[in-house]
């Protein structure tokens, strides 16, 4: 009986060691996860950034979870922040951010830039202008640019070189040299001089060269059914249909570009990756900017960062530290030869080592030279959805179930419904 | 004096027996409520608001989003489709499934390999199947399928991206998948079926047409009848062929009700329109399984 209370008294009085011990886990580092969607040859690229972050500073340590794919990243994201259990720091797309404002669910970076480990108002300035214009919502910045892309032509160099052809500057050069490249034997098309996708960013590249916009001026209606839409649409329509020298395809043209199928397509600047990789060593993968009709333009693509509200004060600070390390002028200038994403600073496009490399790899002056007349798309949280009604309008037109002014007309009639509903 | 003490301990008895039944349902009981029954009531509350999920601000719009369901051509467009997969797949799968389950019934060697083998179909992850499936339905001449036809001469598909040939395509792999499933139902039906009446048939001089047709099939009849019910019930909710495959295109023809509802709630965030849309699920599969009910049961013929 004593042996037994007194073994008693041993475990309560470990117990109770222990409960006063362990809580005061402060003096490790402050752990934060940044959630992102970067697949592929980018994966390792984002953990470099990361390990090196982590090296740098001994008292955060940061985790890049890859979540899968955009789509896929959103879902978790909102499911994470409607379970109260986000990530510290997130990737997302400017359509997502409204959302994520009116649920109180991101913290303004710009409330750190005025803090002790801030932004002097030149670095703030040396973030490119239509980045910063991006990433503000109702005059206040909420997130930062990070890995911000926009769309080039890709060509199939050897092949235009072969055939004594210019690199197309016009949409007339486009169908003329899409011609010359369309190979047909035994009565099969074997190559195709263009790869159309049904996708709306198809369509949206050629309404922005032809002078056309996405939304009329006061944002309630749409803008994409304006006559130079419809020719837009109708060009590429006509590239599949009337000249058959495009082919339309919902998946990876790269793939179709490596394989010998196609000449030329149009994708967003870190594709090259993955069409050089395609290529194999085999040809010689070019960028140029769009071909334009109106005037030159492209869209903007690609993500910014922003830090979720439920982290704690410590995390949100490591976090910003996070931030301010992967959207410096060194690290912009790595991640861009790394990743062949825009640089998001004047200062890592204009530095030293980028300009050593534009010089070996010139290609990517196509992207730098396209950055002055990007477009990006409205950061709206119906976008998603309007994105999908235009893609089924595109769809339509291409398959010739529609014409184009049809199409299109129905489906700013749609996309109109759904703005109405906005407050 | 007696009776009464004995009286009130077999209540207590009985408590104590009812207690012990109820612990030992908890568990499951604890599962069912978490994972099906609150799900099921808080959808239904979810579908009388506007929702995304996440925003503080829900408004209560009542029978608001049922209301738009009815004109919304999307919504009426994943309706007849979802029928249509519905109606084909189930009376194309049935009669194969039967064949089959009949030949796949006598006493050969190696019979129980040939039954693996239109079994395992069903039993490979369906995500790993859709992949496949979706290589070989490749348009142009890069599939293996349109490889085949072009040596019997046949001018390649597009398959998954022609319109009119994607819920077909569909269908296909959902007969492949499913026929396995339907084909063991039948077996075990056939099974219980007594070589009786086959032997008293035989003597009557009835010939393999006529056992089968008023012998097999009357007798058959329950197992029929559970497999058309559970085959519609199942057919209304497919989602994961048109989301491995098509991505519910082209032009929304292989656009099903629950796709339609994982592309509002999940990719447009309207929770509660999505969640309306379930409900109207729910309608259209009650609806059509009690008119399955009203028609075919009296045709059901049980073996007392």
């Amino acid at each position: 009986m004593k042996v037994g209370r007194a073994l008693r008294a041993a475990v309560a009085s470990l117990l109770l060691a222990a409960v006063l011990v362990l809580p005061a886990g402060a003096g490790g580092p402050v752990s934060i996860t940044f959630w992102h969607g970067m697949s592929g040859v980018l994966n390792p690229a984002i953990d470099e950034l990361t390990n090196d972050f982590n090296k740098l500073n001994p008292g955060i340590a940061v985790a890049a979870q890859y979540q899968g794919n955009y789509g896929a990243l959103n879902q978790k994201l909102i499911a994470a922040v409607a379970a109260g259990q986000p990530p510290t720091i997130t990737q997302l797309f400017p359509t997502w951010t409204e959302q994520l404002i009116q649920a109180k669910a991101i913290v303004p970076v710009q409330n750190f830039f005025s803090g002790p480990d801030g932004l002097s108002e030149e670095e703030v300035a040396d973030i490119l202008p239509l980045l910063r214009q991006t990433n503000t919502f109702n005059g206040v910045q909420w997130t930062m640019p990070f890995n911000k892309s926009l769309y080039l032509l890709f060509y199939n160099e050897d092949l235009l070189k072969q055939n004594n052809l210019r690199v197309p500057e016009t949409w007339d050069d486009l169908l003329k040299v899409a011609k010359a490249l369309t190979k047909e034997e035994g009565g099969r098309t074997t190559r195709y001089g263009f790869t159309v996708r049904s996708t709306e960013d198809y369509f949206f590249a050629f309404l922005l060269t032809n002078g056309g916009s996405y939304l009329q001026a006061g944002g309630r209606e749409v803008a994409f059914n304006s006559a130079a839409g419809v020719e837009a649409l109708q060009f590429l329509f006509d590239l599949v249909q009337t000249h058959k020298i495009a082919y339309v395809m919902s998946g990876f043209a790269d793939a179709d570009m490596g394989a010998g199928k196609t000449a030329m397509y149009i994708a967003t600047n870190p594709g090259l990756a993955f069409a050089k990789a395609a290529a194999a060593g085999r040809f010689t993968v070019g960028l140029a900017p769009l071909p334009y009709k109106k005037n030159k333009a492209t869209i903007l693509s690609g993500t910014d960062v922003a830090i979720l509200a439920k982290a704690s004060p410590e995390q949100q600070a490591a976090a910003w530290k996070y931030i301010k390390f992967i959207t410096s002028t060194n690290a912009q200038a790595r991640w861009f030869m790394k990743t062949y994403y825009m640089p998001v600073r004047r200062s890592a496009r204009d530095s030293t080592l980028a300009r050593v490399y534009m010089r070996d790899n010139p290609e990517h002056r196509a992207g730098l030279d396209s950055l002055a007349v990007a477009k990006a798309e409205p950061s709206i949280s119906e976008w998603n959805e309007i994105r999908t009604i235009v893609n089924g309008a595109v769809e339509e037109a291409l398959l010739g179930k529609k014409t184009p002014k049809q199409a299109l007309d129905d489906a700013a009639a749609r996309a109109n419904r759904l703005l109405s509903q906005r407050k | 004096m007696r009776g009464l003490a004995r009286a009130s301990s077999r209540r207590r008895r009985r408590l104590l027996e009812n207690v012990e039944a109820w612990a030992f349902l908890l568990p499951a009981a604890a599962v069912l409520a978490v994972f099906h029954f609150f799900p099921i009531l808080y959808a239904f509350y979810v579908s009388l608001l506007k929702w995304n999920m996440i925003d503080p601000v829900r408004p209560f719009v009542g029978i608001g989003n049922y209301a738009a369901l009815l004109t919304d051509e999307k919504f009426l467009t994943a309706l007849s489709n979802t029928t249509y997969f519905a109606v084909v797949s189930v009376l194309l799968t049935i009669p194969l499934a039967l064949g089959f389950a009949v030949l796949l019934n006598r006493k050969l060697s190696g019979m129980s390999w040939y039954r693996t083998a239109f079994f395992v179909p069903h039993v490979t992850s369906l995500a790993a199947a859709a992949m496949v499936w979706h290589w070989l339905y490749q348009p142009d001449q890069f599939g293996l399928l349109n490889y085949l036809i072009d040596r019997v001469g046949l001018p390649p598909q597009r398959w998954l991206l022609d319109p009119a040939q994607a819920m077909p395509a569909i269908i296909a792999v959902s007969i492949w998948g499913s026929i396995g499933r339907d084909i063991v139902i039948f077996l075990a039906g056939l099974q219980n079926i007594s070589p009786d009446y086959y032997e008293a048939a035989q003597i009557d001089g009835a010939n393999g047409v006529q056992s089968f047709r008023y012998i097999t099939l009357p007798l058959l009849s329950p197992t029929t009848y559970f497999v058309l019910i559970v085959s519609m019930i199942g057919a209304f909710k497919v989602f994961a062929l048109p989301l491995f495959l098509t991505g519910g295109g082209p032009l929304d023809r292989t656009l099903t009700i629950v796709y339609s509802i994982y592309q509002q709630g999940f990719q447009f965030f309207r929770m509660g329109y999505a969640s309306a849309q379930a409900y109207a699920l729910f309608a259209v599969i009650f609806v059509i399984t009690m008119l399955q009910r009203r028609v075919l049961a009296p045709r059901v013929h049980y073996d007392t």
